[in-house]
């Protein structure tokens, strides 16, 4: 992490414009989570909007002194925002997953081959994993967080992060190999 | 060192497959200013006090977290605007109440509430107060039997460890920021009150009541003291005498997020005594062997990430030593039969499970809740692998180099050295042996 970063970090309680610096840097970062979690950049915005406004608020119980501390609470507020939503709006959710399915099908029809996976593709396979396994993949894979982070993010332990993630990833192999070969019935409905 | 990841094929058809993000550049700029906005309000809202960084160790865990409460019950943060008015002892009486106390002690518990867990009470402990800003709390926590004193006024804090008799001295407070010195809840609550008072606000102090009930055979009028800032993480609860409205328990709720919460519970109270001058004393007492913090790190420049290390590292907290790295390799071996071919904590948990598999085939790894591994033992192994992983991340930040020579060795030959490192400072060398034993040598050792 950036020294730098991280003098800021330490400033940000009493620092407009430290604030200012790591939402500029932090923006893109969380709405690509939250967009690649929710299926859709409009709910990433307004989640996004809702993480930030909540890390102003809530700056003043921020205990960090650098950027990896910094990064791990916005992240922590923002998956616990993803589960409020996915919570609360489970048939908007049933609606994004039928979205990707659909989308699926036509992908399916034109890659059959493990090396042109699409994003509906991999996204319909990360929705049928657990809700935790999916926070798992999108923070590891699409965030490149490290373990430790991702374990004070979900509340899990840095050795249970690993075991799990590589229990997703095995499955998510095995959805490939089914899928990706002629399209499943199921995955047609 | 990078860790090989044997799904690293499928990572790079997801990273492949993932879209790009694109930002709105109207949506980033429009939004940039409603949180800069909501920046400036919440510090309008008289924000609840930073906590002392001291206590606040980096990288908490919730336990972490409820020992750095623990230590200073004495942290408060709130500021409040009035919902109800109360009938028989108002809200104001309490804040008069509180605003005439000059010293008190009282006893904390502390509660953990973790998600999927029984609530874990803490052991207690006793804080003297003693205004201005004196402060003494005496603290049991498992194997812990640390005091800590601190004199703002006096720009220092003495912390005491019995089991060790060593004292630690932190001298020079002037050189950490306002907002991070040490406080403690009752001044605390007396600074907001008095601000009310003198914007003549105290009529808008935001509150509700939480009725009446009986506290050790007193009779207590509750209040809860709302933050304004609606943060998720103060609540409190002041329950006062109905007769002279002091508090007789404060309950203190700090959520971590929304499963997880720790609340203090304050109460035994005791007010106007007269303390002995020997409990705010920052001598350290006879038979203490005493330590600067001063002489540690140099006490202009040293960084709240050195304070904190050597707060931890005195209190026991977290403290990673050589014998926590062979405790690792051993309950590796047990799992595997041979030492790691590297120390490194991924690949270590990685051959683990699969060494665990094959010797138990078709039992799941997890409990049922996903969240414990179904064998203790493992369990064990795979906390072991990560505190030794953080002991040997501190020699690194120390700029100490070791040497790991115990790659596909087996357990058990006490002259096979397997680990070493010259610690700073030091004459001779540390070697962890095949059989786990721990000396120390003259010289490095030939590997093997």
């Amino acid at each position: 992490m950036d020294p730098d970063i991280d003098a800021l970090v330490r400033r940000v309680k009493s620092d407009r414009d430290a604030f200012a610096t790591l939402y500029d840097r932090y923006y893109g970062r969380i709405l690509t989570y939250c967009s690649r979690r929710l299926y859709s950049r409009s709910v990433g915005e307004d989640l996004t909007g809702d993480v930030f406004l909540a890390a102003a608020t809530k700056i003043d119980s921020f205990r960090g002194q650098s950027e990896g501390e910094f990064s791990q609470w916005l992240y922590t507020i923002a998956t616990n925002r993803i589960n409020e939503y996915l919570r609360s709006f489970e048939r908007r959710r049933a609606l994004l997953d039928s979205a990707a399915r659909s989308q699926r099908i036509g992908a399916a029809q034109t890659h059959n081959n493990v090396d042109h996976l699409d994003w509906p593709t991999v996204y319909e396979a990360i929705l049928r994993l657990k809700p935790r396994e999916q926070t798992l993949i999108t923070l590891r894979y699409m965030q490149d967080l490290p373990h430790d982070q991702i374990a004070a993010i979900t509340g899990l332990k840095p050795g249970n992060v690993r075991v799990m993630l590589s229990r997703a990833m095995e499955k998510l192999r095995t959805q490939f190999n089914v899928e990706i070969s002629p399209p499943s019935k199921g995955a047609l409905q | 060192m990078t860790n090989p990841d044997p799904n690293q094929d499928l990572i790079d058809m997801i990273a492949k497959a993932t879209p790009d993000t694109p930002i709105n550049q109207d949506h980033r700029d429009r939004l940039r200013q409603q949180v800069l906005d909501a920046y400036d309000n919440r510090a309008d809202a008289d924000a609840p006090a930073a906590r002392n960084p001291l206590f606040t160790f980096t990288g908490a865990t919730l336990m972490k977290f409820a020992a750095s409460i623990a230590l200073l019950s004495v942290i408060a943060f709130f500021a409040v605007t009035a919902l109800t008015p109360s009938k028989a002892i108002a809200f104001e009486d309490v804040a008069r109440a509180v605003l005439a106390i000059d010293n008190a002690s009282y006893v904390t518990q502390t509660v953990i509430y973790e998600e999927g867990q029984e609530p874990v009470t803490q052991d207690s402990y006793k804080v003297y107060l003693q205004f201005p800003q004196r402060f003494r709390v005496d603290l049991k926590m498992d194997q812990m039997d640390v005091v800590m004193i601190a004199d703002v006024p006096a720009d220092k804090m003495l912390m005491l460890n019995a089991q060790e008799k060593e004292a630690f001295l932190i001298d020079g407070l002037s050189s950490i920021t306002d907002e991070e010195k040490p406080t403690n809840l009752i001044a605390e609550i007396q600074d907001h009150f008095r601000k009310a008072q003198q914007d003549k606000a105290l009529g808008k102090v935001k509150y509700e009541q939480l009725g009446e009930k009986a506290i050790n055979g007193q009779l207590a009028i509750g209040y809860r003291v709302i933050d304004p800032a609606d943060t998720d993480f103060d609540t409190m609860d002041i329950w006062a005498d109905a007769k002279t409205a002091l508090p007789i328990q404060i309950v203190y709720t700090s959520t971590i997020d929304e499963r997880n919460k720790v609340v203090n519970i304050l109460d035994s109270f005791m007010y106007d005594q007269t303390f002995d001058a020997s409990l705010f004393s920052l001598t350290a007492p006879q038979g203490y062997k005493l330590i600067k913090a001063s002489d540690l790190i140099d006490g202009l420049d040293r960084t709240k990430e050195q304070l904190d290390q050597a707060i931890n590292e005195f209190i026991g907290v977290e403290a990673p030593l050589l014998e926590d790295l062979a405790l690792a390799m051993a309950l590796y071996a047990g799992q595997t039969g041979k030492l790691p071919e590297q120390l490194i904590s991924g690949p270590m948990i990685d051959t683990m499970v699969e060494a665990w598999e094959k010797a138990n085939p078709g039992k799941p790894i997890f409990k049922d809740d996903d969240i414990e591994m179904a064998d203790e033992q493992l369990n064990a192994a795979f906390e072991s692998v990560l505190t030794a992983y953080e002991f040997l991340e501190n020699l690194k930040q120390q700029g100490i180099e070791y040497t790991y020579a115990g790659s596909g060795i087996e357990i058990g030959d006490k002259d096979t050295p397997v680990f070493w490192y010259k610690p700073k400072g030091a004459d001779t060398f540390k070697v962890i042996y095949a059989d786990m034993t721990i000396r120390e040598a003259a010289s490095a050792p030939q590997k093997p």
